[in-house]
């Protein structure tokens, strides 16, 4: 089986400080691997032990997001593919999708993929889909279980108020949650292949694109502006004679304000 | 009637009615295209989509575009994604809102890559800023330290919407709206990705933890006696609150200190924190001060309770507790 695992770095969480202009300060904040990815490679590294194969991580990030896939050698990923070039900074998951599409290709015939859920930062959960229709394959998302036979993927995901066990056939993107397996904790060969592993960096022209379709370029959202919510003010006294009135004037202003 | 540039809906169907967050976003639609003059269209896919046409309408739609294929009977996002995309070909959407459920999200994030358009995910607002149909999304951002305001530069503009944000409009089944069907070739699809079981989770209304419940409901000193407190505890269940007391109420041993709020109790962040009978000390203050929204019900129009809470209500609560209660119902609905 020919697996790729999705790893993304992210800073750590508690580390962001907002400053005055709203302006997000990051520099020098430590970074870590998404963390719900770890799930992403457990999920992979348990097939592969099941049923065999390779699984290769990719990244795409600056040269440093490359740290992130140490994580996945430890514990037994064979390779790391680290997608990297200044003119992808600024991508939307329009770009980033895209451009993660083309690294699966250029690995080739790839049956699965694994990802997280979510990022911490980014937080949209639209790289899965994105990637899978990018490949033109089926797509699994927010898996709570997974298990794999043949070529068919069977998942567990919470939908509609239950629980919904679904079968895709293989190639599949798999997007999964932190319920989805207990990650194993690296040994010490793990460490040390960690520590020695070279990952390829692969730049635009490798993937076969151009510039314009990645980067700001390639991106269709822009933020227009950053800012901190407004507390809502204390010290409201609801008016009314009676206390049927009372109840009816502070639902009316709730709801009127969005608050319910 | 013109259906193109339009404020289109995705609806979500779940058994064969709408889902709630599409009533939601039919509310939302309803809103921004009243605004400009403009018609609100849903798009349904699936396998039969007569009912759930029918009920868009009801809730604010001005026309129903379908597709109606066996091969959609099940959801798979990629021939769903299909369907939609071909809608968008003939009707060139100004935008499309698309409810932030797992199968929202999905179709959302295929529908961007199908048609290179950008999307904006998990938005808790959208309106319109300007005189021209730019849409401004809002969404959080840094785990809701920060929010950000996102446009889209292409057409359809796509969002992603979150549930319990919106407000739908009432039913009203005399509306009236076409419904129009459209055939889109699936020779030679077939899902790739099936359900094959599902289980209802049960309401665990009864097991909701004061730590993480969007609302809370605290009993204090003013409930009088252990009847009293189980008052407030069935008001808090019957609305589909956590329920959590002040410290007097574990030593009295009405209570386990399981539920206690407060510095030696427990320090909660709900969206709302509805206080009954609680003077206010500081040492329950800073278990509740993290809270979104406190209302406060207490009969001391001097309570220190009212100096933190957003909104007091100067009462008895043994009579304003099931007045709340009939307005939340109302709301509800
Ligand atoms: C505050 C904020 C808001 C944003 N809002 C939007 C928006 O509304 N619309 C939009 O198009 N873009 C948005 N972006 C940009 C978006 O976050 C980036 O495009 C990002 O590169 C990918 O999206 P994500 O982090 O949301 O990934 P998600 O889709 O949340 O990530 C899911 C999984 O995909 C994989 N993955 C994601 N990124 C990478 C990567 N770089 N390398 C390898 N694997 C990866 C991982 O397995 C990850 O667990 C926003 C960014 C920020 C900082
Ligand atoms: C070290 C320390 C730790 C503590 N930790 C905590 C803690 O974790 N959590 C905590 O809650 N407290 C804690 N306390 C106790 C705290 O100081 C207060 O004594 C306690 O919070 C008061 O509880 P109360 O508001 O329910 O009661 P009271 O202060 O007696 O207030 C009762 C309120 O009910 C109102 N009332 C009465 N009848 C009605 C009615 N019919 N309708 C409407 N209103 C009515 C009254 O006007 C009054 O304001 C701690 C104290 C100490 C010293």
């Amino acid at each position: 089986m020919n697996i790729v695992v999705l790893v993304k770095q992210v800073p750590a969480v508690s580390e962001i400080e907002i400053a005055q202009d709203n302006n997000l300060v990051r520099v020098g904040a430590p970074s870590m691997l998404n963390p719900v990815d770890k799930h992403a490679i457990e999920a992979a590294i348990a097939v592969k032990d099941a049923v065999g194969g390779t699984v290769t991580l990719i990244t795409m990030g600056t040269a440093q997001a490359a740290e992130v896939m140490r994580d996945g050698i430890a514990v037994g990923a064979d390779k790391g593919v680290l997608v990297s070039d200044e003119r992808m900074a600024g991508s939307d998951t329009l770009a980033t999708g895209l451009i993660l599409a083309k690294a699966i290709e250029k690995i080739g015939d790839v049956d699965l993929v694994f990802t997280g859920k979510r990022s911490t930062d980014g937080d949209t959960g639209q790289i899965p889909p994105a990637v899978a229709q990018y490949l033109n394959i089926s797509l699994v998302s927010y898996a709570d279980s997974i298990s794999v036979e043949g070529s068919t993927i069977t998942a567990t995901r919470a939908n509609h108020g239950g629980i919904e066990t679904v079968q895709a056939q293989l190639p599949a993107v798999v997007s999964v949650t932190d319920k989805s397996n207990t990650p194993r904790s690296p040994k010490i060969r793990g460490k040390m292949a960690a520590k020695k592993a070279v990952f390829d960096v692969w730049r635009i022209e490798d993937l076969g694109l151009d510039a314009a379709s990645v980067g700001k370029s390639g991106s269709a959202t822009k933020v227009t502006e950053m800012f901190a919510p407004e507390p809502n003010p204390v010290g409201i006294m609801v008016e009314g004679n009676t206390p049927a009135d009372l109840a009816a004037n502070l639902v009316k202003d709730l709801t009127a304000k969005n608050l319910l | 009637m013109e259906l193109k540039n339009n404020i289109s809906v995705y609806i979500e169907v779940a058994g064969s009615a709408l889902s709630t967050l599409s009533i939601e976003l039919l509310g939302k639609a309803r809103q921004l295209a009243d605004k400009k003059g403009e018609q609100v269209v849903a798009y349904i896919v699936g396998a039969d989509t007569s009912k759930a046409a029918e009920e868009a309408i009801s809730y604010g739609a001005d026309a129903v575009v379908a597709v109606e294929d066996p091969v959609l009977e099940g959801y798979d996002s990629a021939l769903y994604t299909k369907a939609i995309a071909a809608l968008v070909e003939k009707y060139a959407p100004s935008v499309i809102l698309i409810g932030g459920s797992p199968n929202g999200r999905d179709l959302g994030g295929r529908l961007s890559a199908k048609l290179k358009v950008g999307l904006v995910a998990d938005c808790i607002d959208v309106l319109h800023e300007g005189d021209d149909d730019t849409l401004t999304w809002i969404r959080p951002a840094f785990t809701g330290k920060l929010l950000v305001k996102i446009q889209t530069t292409t057409r359809p503009q796509l969002g992603t919407v979150s549930d319990k944000i919106f407000h739908g409009v009432p039913a009203n089944p005399s509306r009236k709206g076409d419904v129009i069907k459209e055939k889109v070739d699936f020779s030679g699809d077939a899902p790739t990705v099936k359900v094959t079981n599902f289980e209802a989770v049960e309401n665990a209304a009864e097991s909701l933890s004061i730590e993480s419940a969007e609302i809370v409901v605290g009993a204090g000193r003013g409930v009088q006696n252990e009847e009293g407190m189980k008052a407030v505890e069935a008001f808090a269940q019957r609305i589909g609150a956590a329920f959590g007391v002040s410290k007097p109420l574990v030593d009295n041993e009405w209570a386990p200190h399981d539920l206690q709020i407060g510095i030696t109790g427990k320090k909660i962040a709900p969206k709302i924190y509805i206080a009954m009978g609680i003077s206010g000390a500081i040492q329950h203050k800073l278990g509740v001060q993290d809270a979104e929204l406190i209302i406060a019900v207490n009969k001391d129009p001097d309570a220190p309770i009212f100096e933190f809470a957003h909104y007091g209500i100067v009462g008895d609560l043994f009579e304003v507790m099931p007045e709340l209660e009939k307005q939340i119902a109302k709301i509800k609905g």
